[in-house]
């Protein structure tokens, strides 16, 4: 198997990889990885994007799930929200009391995690419960390599406040 | 000297606080937090009119009453972006 295909195959068995981690797994040197995977974008089997220093990487099936995903995780509240999701369906009330935030706050994310198309929800009586749709084992993985910066935490404590402050304005 | 240190470090926060507001405008594209990141520009001109007596000759009784209507400007500020919807 020549070294493209092994990248490509490794990427498919790994969506959302990062550069650093696919160069550690498969022990290709950065420069050699660089031409590969420049290669494979350009033939388009492959689409990246560059997120708080790391780029990430997935196989050309992931084309439209991506760039969503990697909006949401760019956000700590909707990555908290994420990966409690992939833990099981739950609705409002349980994920505001579990990340201690107003039921106000948690509307706006949602309301942004569905728009992006990354969740699900259903009514179940009185209550609308929220589920993953994408790949929990992708999510896990690009959540687990994001490292934001501290200005981007700072920010997103920011927009949390601004919620909390304004109460229930946001809610749809 | 001991206050233009303070003054400069307070310069350097409201900087910081401003950027920190932009990166969080980018994100969420809430038009309040945009009053917020200029209440902070605002608050780091005043504090740096306040010490421009020192370098140019400027009446100090003319800073005084700009810096006080900048208060009065990053209180408004802070107000809207609390009542403002988006």
């Amino acid at each position: 198997m020549s070294h493209r295909e092994e990248i490509l195959q490794h990427i498919s068995k790994n969506p959302g990889i990062t550069f650093r981690r696919l160069s550690d797994e498969l022990g290709i040197g950065i420069g050699n990885l660089q031409y590969h995977l420049y290669q494979l974008e350009k033939e388009g089997m492959i689409v990246s994007k560059k997120l708080g220093g790391r780029r990430y990487i997935f196989p050309k099936e992931f084309e439209k799930e991506y760039e969503p995903l990697l909006i949401a995780i760019s956000n700590e509240t909707q990555r908290k929200i994420l990966l409690l999701l992939a833990e099981g369906e739950m609705n409002q009330r349980e994920i505001a009391e579990r990340l201690k935030l107003t039921q106000a706050t948690i509307n706006y994310h949602m309301n942004i995690l569905s728009k992006l198309g990354l969740i699900d929800k259903r009514k179940q009586g009185r209550n609308v419960v929220y589920s993953l749709k994408c790949d929990i084992e992708v999510i896990v993985r690009v959540i687990s390599e994001y490292r934001p910066k501290l200005w981007d935490k700072l920010a997103d404590r920011l927009i949390d406040l601004m919620l909390t402050l304004r109460g229930g304005e946001l809610n749809d | 000297m001991i206050d233009i240190i303070l003054d400069v470090a307070i310069i350097g926060i409201a900087l910081f606080l401003s950027f920190v507001s932009w990166v969080a405008y980018k994100k969420s594209g809430m038009k309040s937090i945009l009053f917020l990141l200029l209440a902070f520009l605002l608050f780091g001109i005043k504090k740096t009119l306040e010490n421009l007596h020192t370098i140019t000759e400027i009446r100090e009784n003319t800073l005084d009453i700009v810096a006080t209507v900048l208060e009065l400007i990053i209180l408004l500020l802070f107000f809207i972006a609390v009542v403002k919807r988006d």
